[in-house]
């Protein structure tokens, strides 16, 4: 266990030195400050908007006036929300394939892999420790992204709804199942192939059906954004299967993996 | 005890090509054992097998009486590849610290240890510096030290001085030479016959995958001439002499007969028993581990 959790802070260590994943992360903070931008402009072009047409009319924006403009803010809030969490979702599975592909071939191409196993590492502890490293980065980026949300609803004064409250964990669990495709897809092909395939297997961001979930777990049930789009809720016991199911399909894709890597050789 | 034991070992890559053939190999506790041979003869590969990098496709291969893929074997052994590929993004005291962890070192003793063996690769100075910003020597340097942190019992050396400096070179032979007064088995593979030669107990050569030879300096080294000495040699006997392929050398009274083989040797004995000479000494010359080298393998082959 100690090993294991050894090489996955050595797989975070090498994580946070590689520039294009933090590069990602600032990304999703600007993205925060995009939108939160953009939900005060549409706040005051909507209320500009209602007024205008009081005006018209010749009279002052009354109580009802008042009400539709908070509802076309809320409509258009929701609009909002939902697309924040497309772009979270897509940037995590963007880094989450990035990392995960890479995990254990950079160690192969650079050959620090033979440095490890050289020691009384086995092969198990070895995958097993660089997939919950990058997990563990994942996760931060998860948590990242929950902030976010929570910064980007409070400040704009928009409702933070139930959605809020599980998206990130959702989309941290979709990222468990896409890595350890990616992982297995790694030792099967060139890590840039492997990280492509995963990309477009986990495919919850385009709306075309995916020929490849025909052979392949469907990721549609973790896609947050459609949730918030269509003002969908999930209880509790739900999101507890999600999970679960998430687990299983990441503990057949590395155990998969797991006896592909045990019996490759370190040429 | 044998530490290292290799039992028909063979290694047949994909695409045909074979690297390894009918290997049998046993390095007991406490030698330093030379593995030599040309470019391609199966010796990294051996290693890589010991070291479970790749599998046989036939035959065994133990460490400390275990197969060689069990992972707990690797406990006691400290490794040293030809290119030393160490995370970049570590400080030296870094990388040594992270290595002890995985060999199950106390977390309070990582430190001491690493700070030891920096001292003794003589990279102190650099303890904090990023792995990136060190030189290829000093990489090498730090790749001992690494092989050193867990005080192994049998240390593998891949073509460890490949990228060092003289000074560095030196330096290392003294560590060598300090490991083996102190009973560590070692297990080396170079191309410099002449560091071989100086610190190994045991050599084995081999030659496209399989064994040529193997043993101690001296069972594997033939006589490589002799120098004979004679006085008084009547001119029947100089013009003789000049006949065979030795060299006379007459200085005085006294005369030198160098003979370049066995053969040679035999030619100038049976010239001088003719003549009734009587010879004061004969000096015979073992062959250099060089020497031993070439005759062991099959040059054709090699080209």
């Amino acid at each position: 266990m100690t090993v294991t959790l050894l090489v996955a802070a050595d797989s975070i260590r090498a994580l946070l030195h590689q520039r294009l994943l933090v590069a990602l992360m600032l990304v999703m903070l600007g993205l925060t400050a995009a939108f939160s931008m953009a939900v005060s402009g549409m706040k005051e072009s909507v209320l500009e908007a209602a007024e205008l047409a009081a005006e018209a009319e010749g009279t002052d924006l009354d109580e009802e006036g008042l009400k539709q403009a908070r509802q076309q803010i809320d409509m258009a809030g929701s609009f909002l929300l939902a697309a924040f969490y497309w772009f979270a979702a897509f940037g995590g599975t963007a880094v989450t394939v990035f990392i995960c592909s890479t995990a254990v071939a950079t160690d192969l191409r650079r050959g620090t892999i033979r440095m490890v196993l050289a020691k009384p590492v086995s092969r198990t502890q070895f995958l097993l420790g660089k997939y919950c490293g990058a997990i563990a980065v994942m996760f931060g980026y998860s948590l990242l992204a929950g902030i976010a949300l929570v910064i980007f609803t409070r400040s704009n004064a928009l409702e933070l709804g139930v959605a809020a409250l599980y998206s990130p964990w959702l989309m941290f669990c979709s990222n468990l199942m896409v890595g350890s495709a990616a992982v297995l897809f790694s030792l099967l092909m060139h890590p840039l192939v492997a990280a492509v395939v995963a990309f477009f297997a986990s495919a919850s961001f385009f709306s075309s059906p995916n020929p490849l979930h025909f052979i392949l777990p469907s990721y549609d049930l973790f896609n947050v954004s459609s949730l918030i789009m269509q003002g969908r809720l999930i209880a509790m016991e739900d999101i507890f299967t999600l999970t679960l199911y998430a687990l299983d399909v990441a503990a057949i894709f590395l155990l998969l993996a797991l006896w592909r890597f045990r019996s490759k050789e370190l040429l | 005890m044998c530490v290292i034991r290799t039992e028909n070992l063979c290694k047949t890559y994909k695409g045909g090509t074979q690297a390894l053939c009918g290997l049998d190999l046993e390095v007991r506790a406490g030698e330093v054992f030379g593995f030599l041979g040309p470019n391609g003869a199966g010796k990294s590969t051996t290693i890589e097998l010991l070291l479970n990098f790749i599998r046989p496709t036939t035959g065994t291969a133990s460490l400390f009486g275990r197969p060689a893929a069990n992972p707990r074997t690797r406990q006691r052994l400290g490794y040293l590849p030809e290119s030393v590929n160490l995370h970049a993004y570590y400080s030296g005291r870094g990388l040594l610290e992270f290595y002890a962890g995985l060999l199950g070192i106390e977390r309070a003793d990582r430190r001491r240890r690493a700070e030891e063996l920096l001292e003794r690769v003589g990279l102190r100075d650099a303890a904090g510096r990023k792995i990136s910003q060190y030189s290829k020597g000093m990489q090498q340097r730090l790749g001992l030290a690494q092989a050193l942190i867990n005080d192994p019992e049998l240390l593998i050396l891949d073509e460890p001085t490949s990228n060092l400096d003289p000074v560095a070179r030196r330096d290392f032979r003294d560590i060598l030479l300090e490991l083996k007064a102190a009973g560590t088995t070692v297990f080396i593979c170079s191309h410099i016959l002449s560091e071989v030669e100086s610190v190994c107990d045991r050599v084995a050569i081999l030659q496209q995958g399989e064994l040529k030879r193997a043993g101690t300096l001296e069972e594997l080294s033939g006589s490589a001439g002799a120098t004979v000495t004679v006085k008084h040699l009547p001119a029947g006997a100089i013009e003789a002499l000049s006949a065979t392929e030795a060299r006379l050398t007459l200085r005085g009274g006294e005369s030198t007969i160098a003979c370049d083989s066995q053969a040679v040797l035999q030619d100038v004995e049976r010239v001088l028993e003719e003549w009734g000479v009587e010879v004061e000494q004969v000096e015979t010359r073992m062959q250099s581990l060089e020497e031993i080298f070439f005759g062991a393998i099959d040059r054709e082959r090699v080209s």
